[in-house]
């Protein structure tokens, strides 16, 4: 995953994360927050299925643009898988 | 959508994963020429208007006006393509000026719905709020693709969500 960050009066920023940091981390901290009913908690064989169809995603799709935010200030946030 | 021709090209063109190169070969132009579009130093041939437009995924219209036509489309099922190929787009311009644009690939939506996760708010969005990913997810295995959801907030904020 890489994030690029494009500010005005600031140094570009880029941020690679590899998939093994992703998955391990911050998929398994994302998750719940998106989850509806937060009362039944992401079972570790759903977090597999989920990092196994993310894998399968980025082998077939390199640099897939997941996030564009263009700010009213000029600010650019790009993140690609 | 871009304010000037060259940007929506370029943007539509990255939204397609394609580099410069493979636009400009599939046109059977120079890769200069695609790079002069993008950079608004010159314009695409009309003859080559229509083939572009079928290539990034657009009408002629909207590539030249950059306002993209509400429709939703039912596809017939010989025609769909395999719900793991396609993505879901939800496109956020808020009243504030900001511009928000998320591409969710389907595959990962269907796992993400059985684990029970909705759709990713954007923190201070109201629009986005009661948008069922269940729903979405059930239109599109009905064939459903195109501009499935419009929705304008009190605050001024308007959302899209494509599934192409």
């Amino acid at each position: 995953m890489k994030i690029k960050i494009k500010a005005e009066k600031a140094p570009r920023l880029c941020l690679f994360i590899p998939t093994s940091l992703f998955l391990r981390y911050l998929v398994p901290w994302i998750l719940p927050k998106m989850q509806e009913n937060q009362a039944s908690p992401i079972c570790r064989e759903q977090l597999i299925a989920f990092a196994h169809a993310l894998k399968a995603f980025k082998k077939q799709h390199k640099q897939f643009p997941l996030v564009q935010v263009q700010s009213a200030d000029g600010t650019q946030v790009n993140i690609t898988l | 959508m871009e304010t000037t021709l060259g940007k929506r090209i370029a943007t539509l063109r990255r939204e397609k994963e394609l580099k410069q190169d493979d636009l400009a070969s599939m046109l059977d132009i120079s890769p200069q020429a695609v790079s002069k579009w993008e950079n608004d130093q010159t314009c695409p041939d009309i003859s080559l208007l229509p083939k572009l437009a079928k290539i990034l995924g657009v009408t002629v219209d909207e590539l030249l006006s950059g306002k993209k036509e509400s429709a939703v489309t039912v596809m017939p099922p010989e025609c769909r393509k395999d719900i793991k190929d396609m993505v879901l787009r939800i496109v956020v311009d808020s009243h504030e000026g900001d511009k928000v644009r998320v591409n969710l690939p389907m595959a990962l939506i269907q796992v993400a719905v059985d684990i029970g996760a909705g759709i990713p708010q954007i923190s201070g969005n109201n629009a986005l709020k009661g948008i069922d990913l269940n729903q979405i997810l059930e239109l599109v295995r009905q064939g459903a693709t195109g501009n499935l959801v419009e929705v304008e907030s009190a605050d001024g904020d308007v959302v899209h969500i494509f599934v192409e």
